[in-house]
């Protein structure tokens, strides 16, 4: 077992992603002339060290500042003036006119992200300078709560995330588990800030390309994780434990029921069992959803199944379905809203990986279902949704296909809207 | 305009698919058979087999990336055939190859059963199939692109990652007078080639690296200069002529150098274009060549030295690396150093573009030095 570590560097990431919609709200990219973000303050510097000694012996200038970059990611003038006083600091001199030197200087793009290139034009020849602008931790911004569905991003990373949760350990301190495809990594938060983080592999007997995995936590101190044929339990005190062993009969608990997986693969064989140990056998599906019997007051016996042939289908305490919804996506959760007491869902949009995607709240009313408010809509696909453990909000991790970052966030409707 | 009968057809079958709401998915789904269509014949799945025919070495390297589960850090295949997302199941040599997908395949199995590829079909008719839905799959030349989309078919582009040069072959009368080299270069009209030969499906080139890989590519010009060529032409002596060899059965390649003949001999230089047939001749009797150079990476450093190592000995230049972790600053100053020469021109950069059926669903642009994404493909409407 690994101690845990204390990683303050990291904090500030971590910090970073849990308060994104501060940041958000600051993130914007325009600024005013002089005002830099500090990776491009910095880049300006180094830019203008290097002019400046391209510059050699000239002591006027002329300045030109533009971009070819196809992403408007910081405002020119603001390069040009940072640029202006920076040579001019160094003995330099900017001139509208009659200049030893001209200073061509070009925003651009390369796979790394941005570049300042230069070109400086003397009487005895030309020089060019290229300075990367180094990436930053900002956040690109993010669309703000929708009417009826509110989605918080709390998470944002590189690495897959399969499932997540939070647990309150008390009233300060707060849990989190992630699950991805290889380990298990828990932080603690004190107060809001991350004190604690550790990981601990997590076994798994199979592989699929779309490797989905569910976090079920007991309590705040221990989790279990349910992948790719294994069940792994953990637990945190204050360092992170994880017993993998094979998952037999593939159970996989929802609620107060068990899913059965297909572990090689991304979906579950259509038995659901209850914890009375009956079995209600329905096609194979990707997700499903049942009303709870307290809040809408319908029979659990009701049951919606997101089919692998793309369809979605309605049962109602037969075999057979009663009906079927189309266009809707593969993934779909009941959530208790409290905002009226009929059966509501959230379901994801259809398409593939490559597009963005979107949540859509339904009504299931009788045997139809009606679209309640605008859908959330998100930079990329869905990859997981689960259901909240306080079955009010539902987990979603999608992918941001401009980024490439797995994302974390937390669902919820809201009433007033 | 009137449609034909597969043309109304591959509309109808689109409708239905798009109108069929109940049928869209999102999460991947198993099962089924993509149908491949390539134009190359390929003789042989040996990785390490030699092939001067550039297509059939490009489709092999494909079909490699299908069956192997890694490379060697110098492009070659490692392990061994099958231990990749997909192993042969049949084999009919230079005509059809069916992959199926490795159960145990490291990264998780292919959404796919299996994949059928036909090969030697032409352009033309793997477009037609595409159309009529014969085909989930095929290549379409960038020339062809535009039209591919005006007949309804689904089109996938990627970034430009395909460099056409000029290569002055090192040794020859022509390539070694160095107002001849600069001259031709001057003469070229880039944009032209690009707007009606490409029919736009590409971009000028003045640099060894386009614009998104080390974003320096604007500093290098691509306009063309006739009458500067045209002093610089008559500057010489005994003014050379020229011979401007492509590769037979790269009917781009071809268009390309008639073209490039056309705005030299408006500078007055005396180009003739000739086929060069393959394998090329030990001793060549052309003084340039145009070369189709893939890129082997989106890095722009390795993309760069992969380039410089294939024009090393056709143009003679100087076999020197860029230091692991060269800036981009350096890697500019080396391309620079390389096209200043003129003993490289560079042209025009294409893109790689694909036809897709309307049931593909996942896929994604490879990007320079990637296969084809075939492992993370699966197809609507097929049962698991």
């Amino acid at each position: 077992m690994r101690p845990p570590r204390r990683i303050l560097p990291s904090i500030v990431r971590s910090i970073l992603a849990v308060s994104l919609f501060a940041f958000a709200a600051s993130a914007t990219v325009a600024q005013t002339p002089g005002e830099l973000p500090h990776a491009w303050s910095e880049a300006v510097y180094t830019l203008a060290e290097k002019i400046a000694a391209a510059l050699g012996s000239s002591h006027s200038f002329v300045l030109e500042v533009n971009e070819v970059s196809t992403v408007g990611a910081i405002d020119p003038a603001s390069i040009r003036k940072t640029l202006e006083d920076d040579i001019a600091l160094r003995g330099a001199r900017f001139v509208a006119s009659g200049a030893d030197a001209q200073v061509q200087v070009t925003i651009s793009q390369n796979l790394a992200g941005f570049v300042l290139v230069a070109e400086i034009r003397r009487q005895d020849g030309q020089q060019v300078a290229v300075v990367p602008v180094a990436s930053t931790d900002e956040l690109p911004p993010q669309p703000g709560p929708e009417p009826g569905i509110q989605r918080k991003i709390i998470w944002q990373q590189a690495v897959p995330i399969l499932d997540f949760v939070q647990v309150p350990a008390d009233s300060r301190r707060t849990l989190w588990y992630f699950l991805e495809p290889d380990r298990l990594v828990a932080y603690e938060f004190d107060d809001g800030a991350q004190v604690l983080r550790d990981a601990q592999p997590v076994s798994r007997r199979y592989t699929s390309r779309d490797m989905r995995g569910h976090l079920v936590a007991a309590d705040a101190m221990h989790v279990s994780a349910f992948l790719a044929g294994m069940r792994c339990d953990a637990s945190w005190n204050p360092s992170l434990s994880v017993e993998c062993r094979e998952n037999a009969g593939q159970q996989w608990p929802m609620g107060t029921v068990s899913w059965t997986s297909s572990p090689a693969r991304n979906y579950f064989q259509g038995s659901i069992t209850f914890s009375n140990d009956l079995q209600a056998k329905f096609p194979p599906f990707f997700s499903s959803a049942s009303p709870s019997p307290e809040t809408t007051g319908l029979s659990s016996s009701r049951r919606i199944v997101a089919g692998l042939d793309g369809q979605t289908e309605l049962f109602v305490g037969s075999a057979e379905p009663a009906s079927n919804f189309d266009g809707w996506g593969s993934d779909l959760v009941s959530i208790a809203s409290g905002c009226g007491s009929a059966w509501q869902v959230l379901v994801t949009g259809s398409g593939d990986w490559t597009e963005k995607d979107q949540i859509q709240l339904y009504e299931i009313r009788d045997r139809g279902a009606v679209a309640i408010g605008e859908p959330v809509e998100l930079t990329g696909p869905i990859l997981a949704l689960w259901a909240g453990e306080d079955g009010k909000s539902a987990r979603v991790i999608s992918r941001n296909l401009e980024s490439g970052l797995y994302e974390a966030s937390m669902v919820s409707v809201s009433c007033s809207n | 305009m009137k449609l034909r009968w597969f043309q109304y057809l591959a509309v109808i079958s689109i409708a239905l698919l798009l109108a069929g709401g109940a049928q869209t998915s999102r999460r991947p789904r198993y099962g089924g058979t993509l149908r491949v269509e390539i134009g190359a014949v390929v003789h042989s799945l040996d990785p390490a087999g030699a092939s001067t025919d550039l297509g059939e070495a490009a489709a092999r390297d494909e079909i490699g990336t299908l069956l192997y589960d890694q490379r060697n850090p110098d492009g070659t295949f490692a392990g061994v055939a099958g231990s990749g997302a997909f192993h042969i199941a049949a084999w009919e040599l230079g005509k059809h190859l069916t992959l199926t997908a490795n159960e145990n395949y490291r990264a998780g199995r292919a959404f796919l059963d299996s994949i059928d590829i036909e090969m030697g079909r032409s352009a033309k008719d793997r477009l037609l199939d595409l159309e009529v839905g014969k085909t989930d799959f095929a290549e379409i030349p960038p020339e062809e692109a535009q039209r591919a989309s005006e007949r309804g078919v689904r089109v996938s582009t990627s970034k430009p990652q395909e460099l056409v040069a000029l290569v002055f072959v090192a040794g020859r009368p022509a390539a070694e007078n160095p107002r001849a080299r600069e001259a031709l270069a001057r003469s070229i009209d880039r944009a032209a080639i690009v707007n009606f030969i490409l029919q736009k499906e590409g971009e000028p080139a003045g640099g060894l690296l386009p614009q998104w890989s080390n974003g320096t590519a604007f500093l290098f010009s691509t306009s063309t200069d006739a009458a500067g060529a045209k002093v610089l032409w008559s500057q010489i002596a005994a003014s050379p002529r020229i011979v401007l060899g492509y590769d037979s059965g790269d009917s781009l390649g071809q268009a390309i150098a008639e073209r490039i003949a056309v705005t030299a001999r408006d500078a007055g230089i005396e180009l003739a274009v000739e086929p060069i047939a393959s394998p090329a001749p030990s001793r060549p009797n052309y003084d340039a060549r145009l070369v189709r150079m893939p890129m082997t990476s989106t890095h722009p450093r390795e993309a760069l030295a992969s380039f410089q190592a294939a024009l090393v000995q056709v143009a003679g230049l100087d076999a020197v690396g860029l230091p692991v972790g060269a800036s981009s600053e350096q890697i500019y100053e080396r391309e620079r150093s390389i096209v200043s020469g003129y003993r490289v021109v560079p042209l025009v950069w294409l893109p790689r573009v694909y036809g897709l059926g309307v049931r593909v669903r996942d896929w994604k642009v490879p990007a320079a030095g990637e296969g084809w994404p075939f492992a993370d493909v699966w197809l609507e409407q097929e049962s698991q």
